[in-house]
C-alpha cells in the first residue's frame, strides 16, 4: 500500500504565545491537487513550512510521502520540491547555473545530469534564455525556471505557496498548463496555497483554514454544497468563492481586523461593567 | 563524507562565481589595502623611521594584510543575510543536506576570497619598496587562510542572528574597528599602555600580524609557534560557533 502523501494529524504551530496552526487535521493521497485556502494570517504559511521541514511542530504528527517531518527530515527533503512564495533562484547564476546548482546540491548521479537538465530547460521553455542570469528575467521566466528546477530531483510531492502571484494572466494560464501536464505525466501530488479561487477551483480537494483551524475540507463542489444557495442572482464569481467568503467572513484581515476585534471587546467590556454596577 | 564535499565544493563555487561576477567588489577589494599602505604608509614612513630606527612599510605590511582580511571577511558575511533576505538560503534549508554542509561551503569561498585580498596585498610588497624573499610568500599562505577561516566564521556567526543588511553593516562594523586597532597592526606592541594590553593580547588578529610580521622579516613578540596555536584555535572555535549557529536556526 502506497503512503498517503501528506498526512497532517493534530498539528499545532505556536509563536509564543500565539497560536498560528490549532490541532488541524488532513490528508491526501499520492496525485492529488489539494488546495489550502484561507485568509491572510490563516496560519497557510506555518502549516506550509511544517510540511517541508523548516519549522518544526508545536504538536502534532505530520508524515510526508510516508517520512515523520521531525525524524525523517532528511528523507522528507528528497522526496518533496518546494516553490516559495519568494522567489529564491541566485539571481548573479544563469538560468542553467541556477538548475545544475540545484542538481549537485540534491546529489542528481552525474550520469543523469545532462539529460535531466536538458529535459528541464525544454520543459521551462527557456532554452534562448537559458545562458542569461536570472535577473534578467520576468517574474513569469523566474516562476517556470523555478518549477523546472524543483522537477530535477524528480519529487513524489510538491509544494506552491501561491505560485501564481504576482503574474499576469496568460503566464498564470501557462503555468498551470505545465502542473496539470506534470501530475497526468508523473503522477505528482500537490499541495497549493492561493488566493485565486478560481484557481482552487482545479484542485480535487480543498481546505479552507481560518485563524489556524480547519473550518472546511471536501472537493470544491462539496464546499459549495455547504452553504445556502444565494437569495439574490447568482453572482459572476465562482461557487468556490461565494463558499469561501460565507465560510471566512468578509472581513478585512491583519491590522484592520485587529482593530475591529479590539474595538469589539473594548465595547463588550464596557457594556458588561455597566451591567454589573 | 564524500558528498559532504561535493555539496561544499558546489556550494563555494557558487559563491566564487558571485564574487567574480561583481567587479566593484573585486576593485575595491583591492584598491583598499593599497590605499592604506601607500598613503599611510609614506605619510607614516620617515617620522617612524626617526623614532625606532625601522622601516615603517616593513612594519605596516601585516597590519595592512591583516585589516584586509578583517574587513574582507566580514564583508563575505553579507553574502549570508543576503540569501535570507533574497530567498536563496530557503532554497538551500529545503535540500536534503546537513546545515554543516552549507556552512562549510560559505566558509571555504569566504575563506578563498579574503585571502585572495591579503596575497595581493602582499604580493605588492615590493612595490612599496619591501623586498621580500619567495619562502615569505609561502610562508604566509597558511597564516592568511588560517585567519581568513576565523573571521569568516565570525562573520557567519553575525549573519545567523541578523535578518537586514543594514543591521549586519552597522554590527561588523563596530566588531571590526576594535579588532583592527587593537591588534597592534600600526604601532609597536611594546609601547601599549599596561590598560590596553589585556585586550591586544585577548584579540586573535593581534596574533596574526605577529606571525605575518616575523615572516614578512620584523621583529615578533611571540614565537611563530604560540601564533599559529592562537590562530588554529580561533580558526576552529567559530567555525564551530558558526555551524552551531545555523544548525539551531535550521
Amino acid at each position: 500500500m502506497t503512503a498517503l502523501a501528506v498526512d497532517c494529524q493534530k498539528l499545532s504551530v505556536r509563536y509564543g504565545s500565539v497560536q498560528a496552526v490549532d490541532e488541524l487535521s488532513f490528508s491526501f493521497a499520492p496525485g492529488e491537487l489539494f488546495g489550502l485556502l484561507g485568509p491572510n494570517g490563516a496560519g497557510k504559511s506555518s502549516v506550509l513550512s511544517v510540511l517541508c521541514t523548516l519549522r518544526k511542530p508545536s504538536a502534532g504528527e505530520v508524515r510526508v510521502a510516508g517520512y515523520d517531518v521531525q525524524k525523517e527530515a532528511r528523507a522528507v527533503r528528497k522526496h518533496i520540491g518546494v516553490i516559495f512564495q519568494d522567489v529564491t533562484l541566485d539571481d548573479r547564476l544563469s538560468g542553467r547555473e541556477n538548475l545544475e546548482l540545484h542538481a549537485r546540491i540534491w546529489g542528481i548521479d552525474p550520469a543523469h545530469r545532462r539529460a535531466r537538465l536538458q529535459e528541464a530547460i525544454e520543459l521551462c521553455d527557456l532554452a534562448s534564455a537559458i545562458d542569461r542570469q536570472t535577473r534578467t528575467y520576468s517574474g513569469g521566466m523566474k516562476r517556470r525556471l523555478e518549477l523546472a528546477r524543483v522537477l530535477v530531483h524528480q519529487p513524489r510531492i510538491l509544494f506552491l505557496d501561491e505560485p501564481t502571484a504576482g503574474l499576469d494572466a496568460q503566464t498564470r494560464r501557462h503555468l498551470w498548463q505545465h502542473l496539470q501536464t506534470l501530475r497526468q505525466e508523473h503522477g505528482l501530488s500537490v499541495l497549493l496555497t492561493t488566493h485565486y479561487l478560481e484557481e482552487a477551483e482545479q484542485a480535487d480537494r480543498v481546505a479552507i483554514i481560518d485563524r489556524g483551524r480547519l473550518i472546511a475540507l471536501g472537493s470544491p463542489d462539496e464546499i459549495a454544497a455547504q452553504v445556502p444557495p444565494a437569495t439574490t442572482p447568482p453572482p459572476p464569481r465562482g461557487r468556490l468563492e461565494e463558499a469561501y467568503v460565507h465560510l471566512v467572513g468578509r472581513d478585512l484581515r491583519e491590522e484592520e481586523a485587529g482593530t475591529r476585534d479590539r474595538l469589539r471587546d473594548a465595547l463588550q467590556r464596557k457594556g458588561r461593567g455597566g451591567k454589573l454596577r | 563524507m564524500r558528498r559532504f564535499g561535493e555539496i561544499v565544493f558546489a556550494l563555494c563555487q557558487r559563491e566564487l562565481l558571485r564574487f567574480l561576477r561583481e567587479r566593484t567588489q573585486i576593485y575595491s577589494a583591492l584598491a583598499r589595502p593599497l590605499l592604506w599602505l601607500v598613503l599611510l604608509g609614506s605619510g607614516m614612513q620617515g617620522a617612524f623611521q626617526d623614532e625606532t630606527g625601522t622601516d615603517y612599510m616593513r612594519f605596516l605590511l601585516p597590519g595592512v594584510m591583516t585589516m584586509s582580511i578583517l574587513f574582507g571577511g566580514l564583508l563575505s558575511g553579507v553574502s549570508t543575510v543576503w540569501d535570507r533576505e533574497f530567498g536563496f538560503m530557503r532554497e538551500m534549508l529545503v535540500a536534503p543536506i546537513s546545515a554543516f554542509s552549507i556552512v562549510g561551503g560559505k566558509l571555504l569561498a569566504g575563506a578563498l576570497v579574503t585571502s585572495l585580498q591579503a596575497f595581493i596585498t602582499l604580493a605588492f610588497a615590493p612595490w612599496v619598496g619591501v623586498q621580500l624573499p619567495w619562502i615569505a610568500f609561502a610562508l604566509a599562505l597558511p597564516y592568511i587562510f588560517l585567519t581568513s577561516i576565523g573571521v569568516v566564521a565570525m562573520a557567519l556567526c553575525i549573519a545567523a542572528r541578523m535578518r537586514t543588511l543594514e543591521g549586519f553593516g552597522s554590527l561588523a562594523n563596530f566588531v571590526a574597528l576594535p579588532l583592527f586597532f587593537l591588534s597592534a597592526s600600526m604601532y609597536p606592541l611594546r609601547h601599549v599602555p599596561s590598560w590596553m594590553r589585556p585586550l591586544v593580547e585577548l584579540n586573535p588578529m593581534t596574533y596574526a600580524v605577529d606571525a605575518l610580521r616575523q615572516i614578512v622579516g620584523g621583529q615578533g613578540h611571540w614565537s611563530l609557534a604560540a601564533d599559529t596555536a592562537v590562530l588554529t584555535l580561533f580558526a576552529l572555535s567559530l567555525s564551530a560557533a558558526a555551524a552551531f549557529l545555523f544548525r539551531r536556526e535550521s
